[in-house]
């Protein structure tokens, strides 16, 4: 099997996040829940994978950062903890339902959303977002690269204009973090929202949040925290105000493992492998009669991933055909990404999107295109 | 149970500790992570009932290795921790 379905889920693993996993199920009580040794291993190994992220995405201080189940948890703690009636918000055509679906929630009570398009590459510029603002405008909430297009936003910029005009900026690195380098200082992140079983190539079920010092989210959950049992709120101390409930002990001990593997490799290693793999498939697929591929290639970097049709076929019918015949994973259909395939009028037909890991081969990649070219030229019969 | 070890909980003597708390969790395993690296004897315990503070664990470490260490501990105002003396 070729697995080029990576911007889903990065399947395949470093064995030491198996080995991780493994051990703090057979080591761990509840983290925070006691003093013996079995809740000590547990609360020591989630602080070590804590100060672990913050080092990462240049955070500094361990305790602006909560652990989450995913992106979508992150982002939805973000977007109905920030927001009040009567702000106005700046998006984009880009993001994902996980954006888009609380915003919308938010715009229902009063929230004002601004949703800026893209060109006819997929792209959306930092002045844009610059031209959008209001007197009224509370923050920028925009994905890091899209997970259709694979195009890369320019974060430091977006950022500086948030910076620039006194408004929050909420980053959506589900495809990036792990892939490019972080850096929420540099950037000037307020919160950033990141998934663990992506380009962190850690275990489904992790992710996190990282707020900005000196600013307070409203909780998405209240509940146990393992701290102020006798008070009846949820305290509001970073990190464990937006961590109510036992924390997923084994699958963060997983993501620090990732972590170390990613550290050890060097995320700019694995772009370069990632990048290197996607632009040979964009290179032997582009030129294909009938095959339209959707995204800015000119960028310098983007995400690994290439999405494209062919012809009018339905997305669907193709990715079938790559798992049926040819034993390749990809991803068909909308991508819970609505706005892009609207803009790029791909609505009906969805796409199809295949995206590299590290761990691909140059092989798995010619073999995939391989595979396209035979399709393309069936397309029709 | 060893009858050494029954031996030693009969004989056992309450002591004066410090007992440092803190706000949250992670706080408390910051600053034994902090003392691990700085080589500052103590340990995280239970909080004692007595004490009333956010976080169920507190630091426990003797008064004179608290004395040697208060400046690299930073405890006290503004640091989100509380420094007592506690008898156990």
């Amino acid at each position: 099997m070729i697995y080029l379905d990576n911007a889903a889920t990065s399947m395949r693993k470093p064995e030491e996040v198996i080995r991780a996993v493994t051990d703090a199920l057979q080591t761990m009580g509840n983290a925070g829940r006691g003093a013996h040794q079995a809740s000590m291993t547990a609360a020591r190994g989630i602080f070590g994978v804590r100060q672990q992220l913050a080092d990462f995405f240049h955070a500094g201080d361990a305790s602006r950062i909560s652990f989450t189940a995913n992106s979508t948890e992150s982002l939805n703690i973000a977007v109905k903890g920030l927001l009040l009636p009567g702000d106005h918000v700046i998006t984009t055509v880009l993001e994902h339902n996980s954006v888009l679906r609380p915003l919308y929630e938010m715009q229902e009570r009063g929230v004002d959303i601004t949703c800026l398009d893209c060109d006819e590459t997929g792209m959306v510029y930092a002045e844009d977002f610059e031209k959008a603002v209001r007197d009224n405008t509370r923050a920028i909430i925009c994905t890091h690269g899209s997970n259709l297009t694979g195009n890369l936003l320019d974060a430091e910029e977006i950022g500086a204009v948030a910076d620039r005009h006194g408004l929050l900026f909420i980053l959506d690195a589900s495809q990036t973090a792990g892939i490019f380098d972080i850096d929420v200082e540099k950037m000037k992140v307020d919160v950033l929202c990141f998934t663990g079983h992506k380009g962190l190539l850690g275990p489904q079920g992790t992710g996190g949040i990282y707020v900005r010092e000196g600013l307070r989210i409203r909780p998405l959950k209240s509940g146990g925290s393992g701290i102020r049992t006798f008070d009846r709120a949820h305290p509001d101390q970073m990190p464990e105000a937006l961590e109510a409930g036992t924390l997923n002990g084994p699958g963060i001990c997983g993501l620090g493992a990732a972590l170390s593997y990613i550290e050890r490799v060097g995320t700019h290693q694995i772009l370069r492998q990632e990048e290197t793999l996607m632009r040979a498939f964009y290179r032997e697929i582009k030129d294909i009669p009938g095959i339209r591929i959707y995204g800015n290639f000119r960028q310098p970097h983007r995400c690994p991933i290439v999405t494209f049709n062919i012809g009018e076929e339905d997305s669907a019918l193709v990715a079938g055909r790559l798992y049926d015949e040819y034993d390749i994973c990809v991803r068909a259909g909308g991508h819970c990404a609505p706005l892009m395939h609207q803009a790029l009028g791909t609505r009906s037909q969805g796409a199809v999107r295949t995206s590299f890991s590290h761990y691909n081969t140059m092989d798995e990649v010619m073999e995939a295109a391989a595979a396209v070219r035979e399709e393309s030229r069936l397309y029709g019969r | 149970m060893t009858e050494n070890k029954r031996d030693h909980i009969r004989k056992r003597i309450k002591k004066d500790y410090i007992i440092i708390t803190f706000k949250t969790t992670t706080a408390a395993m910051a600053m034994e992570n902090r003392c691990l690296k700085k080589g500052i004897p103590g340990r995280l315990i239970p909080l004692p009932g007595g004490i009333a503070a956010g976080c169920g664990l507190c630091f426990r470490m003797l008064p004179e290795e608290y004395a040697k260490w208060e400046k690299e501990l930073g405890c006290g105002e503004g640091s989100g921790t509380e420094v007592y003396h506690y008898v156990m």
